[in-house]
């Protein structure tokens, strides 16, 4: 029986896109729940519907059928929820600061001042305070990613949803952020669900895999990622652990097995 | 609390102060503009020098030389047959400047609700469609019959003629902007009003200045002819008595100016765009 305490709970959602005489059934039956303070990784293929079920945690888009919870706080407050997009979507006009500030601009609650020192924190913590009056458009894509995530830790959610954040960046960027991101999450405690098409990035940061197929799309299996904690101090991908999981996860996705080792061809 | 650092920026090396900076910008400059102004300044040169020297042989009273017009403008300027050029043009400013902010602020007003409403897009949109295709000049009769020979005809009249420009630019870049954006809204709990004020607005910038680049010759245009038309005042009627008298060289000296006057406001509205709008290369 699982004890955990759950954030968002998914229920038997199902999502068809009309398009054109076209009907796609980007998600079927789906149901999930997230637990507090997991980082979930949503895994699949493009077109599993693992980005339309993000959108749809995050209220982005609606469901055809079934719900999404997101239960409140012990105390009864709401959960806050906040979203770093694939394509950032900073706005070009304004400086980083502003940009990092305009997720609390909504709330009136926040004074002027109290909003600038916040976003000053929440760029301290991706490491871009020095950026904070330079157009978005001077930074490099992995410097406007982290404006991106610092945006939405400003408003300091519960529930961090970020989809494939990493997804348009080379390699040696995209293996500081992942490094930079499971530090920063170890260190808040926040609730983070995460897409990727990335296996090794799924297993690399999270405690829990959510595997989806396409056509249409469904739930596979949830798997639990039992590596120690601070894997940015060690070789994760090594990991005899992290191996075999990879391996589960490309035979559970693809359906196709795979021997233990490579057999030398005969002829 | 983990502190990151900020991936590799480079800094510019080399302590040199701006001072070799600035001359080194100046001769990229000249490099890349010089020989091109050469060459259109030459053909200027060529054209007006063909034209002074074909007037020799041309009747005076019809074509004017470019030395004749020039050494026309001073009195023209201050005191000419019908009344001074300058208080013309202060007349004439007077109905321009009305006029085109009645265009502004009609335009970008109709052009927000289009961009940032379907509702109103739905309403509006087949009224503006309507109003752009409409020849507007030929409205002119009948600002005379509603509002008679003065300022109010003339001034309805440039708004109404220039205000479609500004309302179907504005029109296309509050739609890119709204939807560019949209994400935003739910994924920050972003009220309607802050979304227009912050997002939409801002983001509509560069469509409002080519919006207000199109409308403001449609504006001139308008201005010109209400001249003519409505009171024989201003540029447009001093321009009008010009040609009836065949006072070429004034009438020349009068479109100088004008042209002159008007080029500055081109390079006025530009400059203000390169300052407000100087992320637009980078979105």
């Amino acid at each position: 029986m699982d004890t955990r305490e759950i954030v968002v709970a998914v229920q038997d959602v199902t999502k068809v896109f009309h398009s054109n005489e076209v009907t796609v059934t980007a998600l079927q039956n789906v149901s999930i729940d997230i637990h507090a303070g997991e980082f979930v990784s949503l895994v699949g293929p493009s077109g599993c519907g693992k980005t339309t079920l993000l959108r749809i945690i995050g209220g982005l888009t609606n469901t055809t059928k079934g719900s999404v919870e997101t239960l409140p706080l012990a105390d009864g407050t709401p959960r806050k929820m906040s979203f770093v997009f694939q394509d950032v979507n900073l706005l070009p006009w304004r400086s980083v600061l502003r940009n990092v500030e305009f997720g609390l601009e909504p709330i009136s609650a926040i004074s002027k001042s109290e909003r600038k020192e916040r976003s000053m924190v929440a760029l301290e913590k991706v490491g871009l305070d020095s950026f904070a009056s330079s157009p978005p458009f001077t930074l490099s894509g992995g410097m406007q990613q982290r404006v991106g995530l610092a945006r939405a830790l400003a408003v300091e959610p519960d529930v961090l949803l970020m989809d494939e954040p990493f997804g348009a960046l080379d390699n040696f960027t995209r293996e500081g952020l992942q490094e930079q991101l499971a530090q920063l999450w170890e260190d808040m405690g926040t609730t983070i669900i995460f897409v990727t098409h990335d296996i090794d990035e799924a297993i690399y940061l999270s405690t829990e895999v959510v595997l989806l197929r396409s056509n249409p799309g469904r739930l596979v299996e949830t798997l639990p990622v039992d590596l120690p904690p601070q894997r940015w101090t060690y070789d994760v991908r090594s990991e005899p652990a992290a191996v075999t999981l990879h391996r589960h996860i490309r035979t559970s996705l693809s359906g196709r097995t795979y021997d233990a080792s490579p057999t030398a061809p005969t002829t | 609390m983990v502190q990151l650092q900020p991936d590799g920026m480079s800094t510019i090396q080399g302590a040199s102060p701006d001072l070799r900076d600035r001359r080194r910008t100046t001769r990229v400059w000249a490099r890349n503009h010089l020989p091109s102004m050469v060459v259109s300044i030459g053909i200027a040169a060529v054209l007006i020098g063909g034209w002074q020297f074909s007037g020799r042989y041309l009747n005076p009273i019809t074509v004017s030389t470019p030395g004749e017009i020039l050494r026309s403008i001073p009195t023209t300027f201050l005191h000419g047959p019908y009344g001074s050029l300058a208080s013309a043009l202060g007349v004439t400013m007077i109905d321009f400047g009305f006029g085109l902010l009645g265009a502004l602020v009609i335009g970008t007003s109709l052009g927000l609700a289009i961009g940032n409403s379907r509702v109103a897009r739905n309403i509006l949109d087949p009224l503006v469609a309507l109003g752009n295709s409409s020849p507007t000049i030929a409205l002119l009769p009948l600002m005379i019959i509603w509002f008679g020979f003065g300022h109010a005809s003339r001034v309805l009249f440039i708004t109404v003629v220039s205000m479609w420009g500004m309302a179907i630019n504005t029109a296309v870049g509050a739609r890119k902007a709204r939807e560019r954006y949209e994400d935003l809204i739910p994924a920050f709990s972003v009220p309607p009003r802050m979304y227009l004020t912050s997002v939409v607005i801002p983001g509509s910038m560069p469509f409002i200045f080519a919006g207000i680049r199109v409308s403001l010759a449609h504006a001139l245009v308008a201005t010109i002819i209400s001249g003519q038309e409505i009171g024989n005042s201003g540029i447009g009627g001093l321009a009008q008595l010009y040609g009836d008298q065949f006072k070429t060289n004034d009438l020349f000296g009068v479109i100088v100016v004008t042209t002159i006057i008007a080029l500055v406001l081109y390079r006025v509205i530009e400059f203000l765009r390169n300052r407000i709008c100087s992320w637009v290369n980078y979105s």
